[in-house]
């Protein structure tokens, strides 16, 4: 075998030290103790308000920690991604320079092994939730009608925006399905 | 419409064929392993499980025949739940709309030929063939099948690296990488091409599929240089002698469109196969 065909001892994978900080650091438990705390005798809009509140905090600081330490700890994948986007001038930046970080986001504090993603191209990024802690733990504590005005969305939705304002780009984000309607929510980062 | 764009078109996108379909273009970067767990090795992939299994089919040719006949017959039967890798013919112009959509494209070595003429290319004619999506960040997992690495382009790069291939009269062939998922465009020629050869050689239609597209020719422009009956990888095009004209067996066209960008008169265009009642439904 040529020299050249050796397998380097790469790692392809998420650096689990990493997943493990975001995974303790933002659990959906402690977020709802707060928001479930914070609408104590409340009702209706004021709900909602707290809600953006609470989860909007959340998902920013969820998005910015991600960021930070996404980028402290590399891996190949993003090695190569890295030297790609150079190769092509930029091109490939979005959608799979932001993907990468929303996939650690969501891989490092949900239970799925995979996030799904419906579409990535130089148009559009759209990714599916196919279930989602938060939403549950809303649920359990805070009852279904709660859960169903679905308060959690701006963490998810803030989320989305940090990453493309971290990474200089411009996008319209838009929330197109909901787990209380589809069983699942789906988010589209589309380039503005 | 075939049974793949039934299965893997939607019809908002693409004229619902399944290759111009963006869902079908994309896929997650990573995914949690149980612990333990390590990638597939080269050869349990899509396109090293396709490979084995051709090749155990290809064996009962000489030790079982009847048994050969079954086992095409079988494959040819699968469909979607083929374990095979499925493939289209497609022509240049519809490879430039994949260029497009796909993310990201990078040229990488061809193995087909490495298999046909058991020896490594080491050439400028080496990296024919296209990788497709984001498992390209991943190559070095599998160095022996990308030899050499690979080499990722904007799309305006893509589209000029599949027309130098497609000047030099190679098929443009899409093909998928488990599911839905496409994952390459291989430039190949008969008969190195497994895909082609499978196909016309031995009659495995699933990795092979006929474009969409048919030649057909306008004898008037026709000036007879016979330039597209060399470029013909499956003995659809004859030159007609007494007439002087070319002549093109449609039911023998794979619609890849080698003739046509290569007639000089312009003679040659490519018809919707679904327009052509006694062709729809000859994939």
């Amino acid at each position: 075998m040529n020299d050249l065909y050796v397998p380097n001892n790469y790692s392809f994978e998420l650096n689990p030290e990493m997943m493990q900080t975001l995974r303790e650091e933002f659990t959906a438990e402690k977020v709802v103790d707060e928001f479930s705390k914070a609408i104590e005798g409340k009702s209706g809009d004021e709900i909602d308000a707290e809600g953006e509140r609470v989860f909007e905090t959340f998902g920013r600081n969820w998005m910015q920690k991600t960021y930070k330490l996404g980028d402290e700890y590399p891996d190949r994948t993003y090695e190569v991604l890295k030297m790609a986007i150079d190769d092509t001038g930029g091109h490939l930046k979005f959608a799979l320079l932001p993907q990468r970080f929303i996939e650690i986001a969501y891989l490092s504090t949900q239970d799925f092994s995979i996030l799904p993603i419906i579409e990535n191209n130089p148009q559009r990024l759209t990714y599916r939730l196919p279930e989602c802690r938060t939403f549950n733990q809303i649920k359990e504590k805070c009852g279904e009608d709660v859960a169903n005005r679905m308060p959690c969305k701006h963490a998810c939705l803030t989320a989305c925006k940090t990453i493309h304002d971290e990474l200089d780009i411009d996008v319209k984000i838009e929330m197109t399905a909901s787990m209380p309607e589809a069983g699942h929510c789906q988010f589209t980062a589309k380039r503005a | 419409m075939n049974w793949v764009d039934e299965a893997f078109g939607d019809p908002e996108y693409g004229e619902g064929r399944w290759y111009l379909n963006p869902k079908n273009h994309s896929r997650q970067m990573y995914k949690i392993k149980k612990t333990g767990q390590k990638a597939a090795a080269y050869g349990s992939d899509p396109e090293g499980t396709s490979g084995r299994m051709m090749g155990e089919i290809m064996q009962k040719r000489f030790t079982d025949p009847e048994k050969f006949r079954e086992e095409v017959k079988e494959a040819n039967e699968m469909t979607t739940k083929s374990p095979f890798q499925i493939g289209q013919v497609i022509p240049l112009q519809e490879a430039f709309r994949v260029a497009e959509l796909a993310y990201p494209v990078a040229s990488m070595s061809c193995i087909c030929r490495i298999g046909a003429r058991g020896q490594e290319e080491r050439n400028e004619h080496e990296y024919s063939c296209t990788g497709l999506g984001v498992g390209m960040f991943k190559w070095e997992r599998w160095p022996e099948r990308y030899k050499g690495g690979v080499n990722f382009m904007s799309p305006d790069e893509a589209k000029e690296w599949l027309l130098k291939w497609n000047k030099k009269g190679m098929v443009h062939i899409i093909m998928t990488f488990g599911g839905s998922y496409v994952g390459g465009i291989c430039n190949c020629d008969y008969p190195d091409c497994g895909m082609i050869r499978n196909r016309v050689d031995y009659g495995v239609e699933t990795g092979c599929l006929k474009s969409p597209w048919v030649a057909a020719v306008d004898y008037d422009a026709c000036s007879g240089c016979g330039v597209c009956v060399q470029r013909c990888q499956f003995g659809a095009i004859k030159f007609e002698v007494t007439t002087e004209k070319t002549n093109i067996d449609q039911f023998k066209c794979f619609g890849c469109g080698l003739c046509e960008t290569a007639c000089p008169t312009g003679a040659i265009e490519l018809l919707d196969r679904e327009s052509l009642p006694g062709l729809a439904e000859v994939w």
